[in-house]
């Protein structure tokens, strides 16, 4: 008989409706086998006394390029942006990523457990992304394509001279691409020996298998990958989205989720211009289905609980600050029946913190993933602060 | 004349905390702080407020870097040269930089605008307020220090166009070369006036410090050899590696600006950057100050960033001190500036709760006497 | 017939004292523990010496990249596509080279020729021996190996040039993709016209030869690994600096590992954990540890050093004795030929005065197919 884990709370945030004052987290097998106010403790069971503190699913990053950019390494350790060929979703984030970096390590420290990661913006299609527990358990690969309009691909490429070097390029570059992509389909059809290694994981994208994660700033950059992806009957996650605010009616009727962040970085490209902290407002006031990124490495990991803190107090209610940091990016993900709240059968990923993440001081004191301890905060050491 | 009326003062004078004071600022100067209400005078209501002193960020490239426009239009990296000593931030500064109303409503009212490190000489660098119309309105010292560059990125800008300097043997080289030769230009009776070995004569002079940019041990000890061979002050920034040389650092008297902390993707010479490495500095009375170094974090982070040494273990009090009354200290500011205190300058920033909780967050700011933020 | 009497033979496995061994038509007839002379065979006495199989390197570039010649002469590395499956080592081989008289007169005899790591996948491999002859007849096998590489090499070489692969990403997509083509070009029954790059993958995809895979850190490793999940290829890791930390998942998985370039100092950061320990270590985990000098960026002529070295780190006598002779050998599929004092086998012999680990010891004669060269 397998030994039961048992978390006693203290405050359990379950994300499933309102917050637990006391109560206890049951793992068994990795799982979450029960969340109750009340219950008999079996006397072989190892509880986890955690009366003073707060409980926690495990956070979600749904847009990171952890261990793609590896720390400390410089070139030898970036392996995120295929910055040779505007087109490249043959190539796969997991065949990069250095599961070993600090990256990871600065991520289970700070309670996040789950993040995807995908490769960077410099390519209009760069590739496919996976998520994955920040232990390196693979949950999704591929998790979709990752896609970019604005400001990046037009500067990759202009200094190269290649197309595309305006908006008008990288539009026309992602339209050629998936109507290359339809042709391919057909002529497999008829000829069995047709083979494109290349387009071969558009297919999946057009089939509905995985989501089109497009990276785009502006508001134009918005309505672009909206349009295309409409031609296209496609299915998509706006990435950043930091003009979002200005066209939240329309992201809430065409119910594109939106992966917002980072939040808390400086405007330094002309696209970021209209950056606001009250964007996270006004997605949850019109009904957009956001989650917080840190972009990492643009932002460490528990830059997701700064980017939420300020955005509470710019107006964003509590309650959707920590869905926003949980089972919104679960949902987004398509994961949401294994990780994103504190539900039986659902995965033990659970964080247990010193004060509320919402408190700039706060401090993780155990990370559990899967039902393994993979974190306990002892001293100062263990920090990646 | 403004009175403040404050629910709690924290002064930032030791471990001074005021209660319900009234806070008499006239000429943009704290006249007194009492509990007898004075009768005349422009009342603000700040009874629920905590009211810290306010925010100074010792390295910034605002008004340089100018946000939202682009990399096309920053005029904070002359590249073109390792030696520009006479290079003036003031003379590039754009006063309408949205970091700069960023700042305002953060709570910082002093920061240093400074060119960037590709050179390894790149300039002069002033201390400018978040308010104004024009840089020589805004500007409050100038030139507060000289910049210079000893670290990675200066080393790899020349090494990539493959020119002197190169290395760090290099770097240490130039500065030398062009020290002695600022000493023997000062010699000279009769001459035409160089503004480079003018830029040069002002820190061998001790009329300015040099503002140093190092990242690695051998590095800050190359910086602290060059002080004492030329008995020059000497400030370090970044310094990512100043830990391990706590004792060092205290005995010689070097402050150190250290930041930015919400960063990730660091390079090599960057692997001890965190700010869990201030705590040996804190623990053996190091003077250390927090900067963003804006673009690099926003500017207007500044205080939330210090709520991250609070998490290392640094205590509130010496958090804060860290973003007002060292960096006060550091640019030579604190007969003005850096403690809620008679005399000195009004400077103050208002608080919605106790530093660092929860609901914490900067509601309003006086900037010399003048509401520049006010939300509540 | 020529005989060597006495000394300590180290066969391959084991050592044995007081032997004999019988060479004939340039293959060892007989090794026997007690002597019976044949009359009028030149006899060799070797009382007090150390006898061993010609040592053999499993990955050199030597004759690719001329001691002494000027930077432009190198060719080792066809750096202007990734994918050159279709390219052989043995046509840039220059017998020429000053570092083969020295790597001879040092006891080694056989070596594997190939491409470097500047491609993902850079070409065929071949076992030769080292011995002054025209090269089609130093060829012991022509096809050994498929070079392949991951890691920083590929990708920097790449991305200087601004073109794919510049990521690792990339570079497992170049694998990927060339593999994936070659596995269809397997399965057409009847094939259009010959693909001679295709032909060369499919003898890797098929196990005729294994993959040689360039790796350092874990993340490339685990890449290697996951590449032969998906395509079935059996292979060795060449250098697998960070082996050591994931053993346990190497084990059964990898058909050895090539460990080496020892001496000197790591100077990427992916090879930092290079260390004379790895062989010992690995060796633990029951995986089969070959020794190389990566000539030339190791001098070739050291190798019984480089063995010393991992002996003295704590891999056992024999079995460091066996990273530079049987082992090597089985590797590249010629055990039958070399790596062994056998009989049948050819008769590649070195006599070193002491103990080959004794850095005062010294190579006394050297024997290549029966034939004495040193």
């Amino acid at each position: 008989m397998e030994k039961l884990l048992i978390i006693k709370g203290g405050k359990i945030f379950t994300m499933e409706g309102t917050p637990l004052e006391g109560g206890y987290v049951v793992i068994k097998n990795g799982k979450i086998e029960d969340v109750t106010p009340r219950m008999e403790i079996p006397k072989d069971a190892k509880v986890i006394d955690a009366t003073d503190s707060f409980i926690y699913p495990g956070f979600i990053d749904i847009h990171t390029h952890t261990g793609l950019w590896e720390e400390g390494v410089n070139i030898e350790g970036s392996d995120g942006n295929e910055a040779t060929d505007p087109v490249t979703p043959h190539v796969r984030a997991i065949d990069g990523i250095n599961f070993h970096d600090d990256g990871f390590k600065e991520a289970i420290s700070s309670g996040v457990t789950t993040v995807n990661i995908m490769p960077g913006s410099a390519n209009v299609i760069g590739g496919q992304g996976v998520a994955t527990k920040t232990t390196g358990e693979i949950l999704l690969n591929p998790s979709g394509i990752k896609m970019a309009l604005g400001e990046n691909p037009k500067r990759v490429y202009s200094s190269q001279k290649k197309l595309p070097s305006t908006r008008l390029g990288n539009a026309a570059i992602l339209r050629k691409t998936l109507i290359d992509t339809l042709n391919y389909i057909e002529k497999k059809k008829k000829d069995k020996k047709a083979f494109n290694f290349k387009l071969e994981p558009l297919v999946g994208l057009l089939e509905g298998k995985y989501p089109a994660r497009i990276h785009s700033h502006r508001e134009d950059d918005i309505l672009t990958a909206l349009r295309i992806m409409k031609e296209f009957g496609i299915k998509f996650v706006i990435e950043h989205s930091t003009e979002g605010h200005f066209i939240a009616e329309i992201l809430a009727k065409e119910q594109v989720p939106c992966a917002l962040g980072p939040t808390i970085t400086t405007r330094i490209k002309q696209e970021l211009k209209f950056r606001t902290p009250e964007t996270a407002r006004i997605y949850e006031e019109k009904g957009v289905l956001f989650a917080f990124t840190t972009d990492f490495p643009v932002l460490p990991h528990y830059g997701l609980f700064y980017s939420a803190q300020i955005a509470v107090r710019h107006g964003l209610s509590e309650e959707m600050a920590l869905k926003a940091l949980t089972i919104n990016g679960a949902k987004i993900l398509g994961l949401d029946h294994r990780i994103g709240s504190l539900k039986k059968g659902k995965d033990a990923d659970i964080v247990i913190t010193n004060k509320e993440v919402l408190d700039p001081r706060f401090l993780v004191r155990m990370t559990i993933i899967s039902g393994e301890i993979v974190y306990e905060h002892k001293s100062r050491e263990d920090l990646y602060i | 004349m403004k009175i403040i009326k404050a629910g709690k003062i924290i002064t930032l004078k030791g471990n001074e905390i005021l209660e319900n004071k009234y806070i008499v600022v006239e000429d943009g100067i704290i006249q007194d702080i009492t509990t007898s209400k004075p009768s005349v005078g422009e009342f603000i209501h700040a009874e629920k407020l905590v009211v810290i002193p306010s925010f100074i960020d010792p390295a910034t490239q605002i008004g340089l870097a100018e946000e939202g426009a682009g990399f096309n239009y920053y005029d904070s990296d002359e590249a073109t040269s390792p030696f520009l000593p006479h290079l003036r931030s003031l003379d590039a500064f754009y006063p309408k930089d949205l970091g700069i109303k960023d700042a305002a409503k953060g709570g910082v009212s002093y920061f240093v605008s400074s060119p960037g490190d590709s050179a390894v000489f790149s300039g002069l660098e002033g201390i400018f307020a978040s308010k104004g119309n024009t840089a020589d309105d805004m500007v409050r010292v100038f030139p507060s220090a000289l910049k210079l560059n000893m670290n990675y990125s200066s080393r790899i800008r020349w090494r990539s166009e493959g020119k002197y300097p190169s290395t760090k043997m290099g770097i240490l080289a130039l500065i030398r070369e062009k020290f002695e030769k600022a000493k023997n230009y000062e010699k000279k009776k009769e001459k035409e006036k160089d503004l480079e070995m003018e830029a040069l004569l002002k820190v061998l002079r001790k009329e300015i410090p040099i503002k140093i940019s190092v990242n690695t041990r051998d590095e800050i000890e190359k910086a602290i050899e060059l002080k004492r061979e030329y008995d020059i002050n000497i400030i370090l920034q970044e310094a990512e590696d100043s830990f391990q040389v706590a004792d060092l650092l205290k005995k010689e008297e070097i402050p150190v600006i250290a930041g930015p902390y919400f960063i990730a993707g660091r390079l090599y010479h960057q692997r001890n950057h965190y700010a869990k490495n201030l705590y040996p500095l804190y623990e053996k009375g190091v003077i250390f100050a927090l900067t963003t170094l804006h673009p690099v974090v926003p500017v207007h982070l500044l205080y939330h960033q210090s709520a991250l040494l609070v998490k290392v273990g640094i205590p509130e009090l010496d958090a804060l001190r860290s973003i007002s009354t060292n960096p006060a200290n550091i640019l030579s500011l604190e007969r003005e500036a850096g403690t809620i205190e008679k005399g000195k300058k009004a400077n103050l920033v208002f608080l919605s709760d106790e530093p660092f909780t929860k609901e914490s967050d900067v509601v309003g700011h006086m900037l010399e006497g003048e509401m520049v933020w006010k939300n509540f | 017939m020529i005989v060597l009497i006495g000394g300590k033979i180290f066969t391959g496995e084991e050592f044995i004292e007081n032997g004999a061994i019988f060479i004939e038509n340039g293959k060892i007839v007989k090794v026997l523990r007690r002597k019976r002379i044949p009359k009028n065979a030149e006899i060799i006495n070797l009382k007090g010496k150390y006898i061993l199989p010609g040592l053999i390197d499993p990955h050199t570039h030597i004759g690719m990249r001329d001691e002494g010649a000027p930077r432009d002469y190198s060719d080792v590395n066809e750096a202007t596509d990734p994918a050159t499956p279709h390219l052989y080592a043995i046509d840039a081989y220059n017998p020429q080279d000053p570092a083969v008289g020295k790597a001879l007169k040092s006891g080694v005899t056989t070596v594997f020729i190939t491409p470097g790591s500047a491609n993902p996948i850079g070409g065929i491999g071949s076992v030769i021996k080292l011995k002054n002859a025209p090269i089609s007849e130093i060829i012991v096998k022509k096809e050994a190996g498929l070079k392949m590489a991951l890691g920083e090499n590929p990708k920097l070489t790449y991305r200087e040039k601004k073109t794919f692969p510049s990521t690792r990403m990339a570079t497992a997509a170049v694998i990927r993709e060339w593999f994936t083509k070659a596995k269809r070009y397997g399965e057409e029954k009847r094939k259009k016209e010959r693909d001679l790059k295709l032909e060369n993958i499919l003898k890797a995809l098929r196990k005729e030869i294994p993959c040689r895979i360039h790796c350092h850190s874990v993340q490339d490793i685990e890449t290697a690994l996951r590449l032969r999940e998906e395509f079935g290829f059996e292979m060795i890791l060449e250098h697998a600096s960070d082996a050591p930390l994931v053993a346990e998942k190497l084990k059964g998985k990898v058909k050895g590992i090539v460990v080496g370039p020892l001496f000197g100092v790591s100077s990427k950061p992916e090879s930092k954990n290079l260390s004379f320990e790895n062989p010992a270590k690995l060796s633990t985990y029951g995986i089969p540890v070959a020794i190389t000098s990566d000539h030339p960026f190791n001098a070739l002529y050291h190798l019984n050093l480089y063995a010393a070295m991992s002996f003295k780190e704590g891999l056992d006598e024999i079995t460091a004795l066996k990273a530079i002779t049987s082992t090597p050998a089985e590797f590249l599929g010629v055990a039958n030929r070399v790596g062994y004092i056998r009989k049948g086998n050819d008769a590649d012999i070195v006599v070193f005065n002491g103990h080959p680990f004794d850095v005062m010891s010294r190579v006394e004669m050297v024997f290549v197919d029966g034939v004495r060269v040193v």
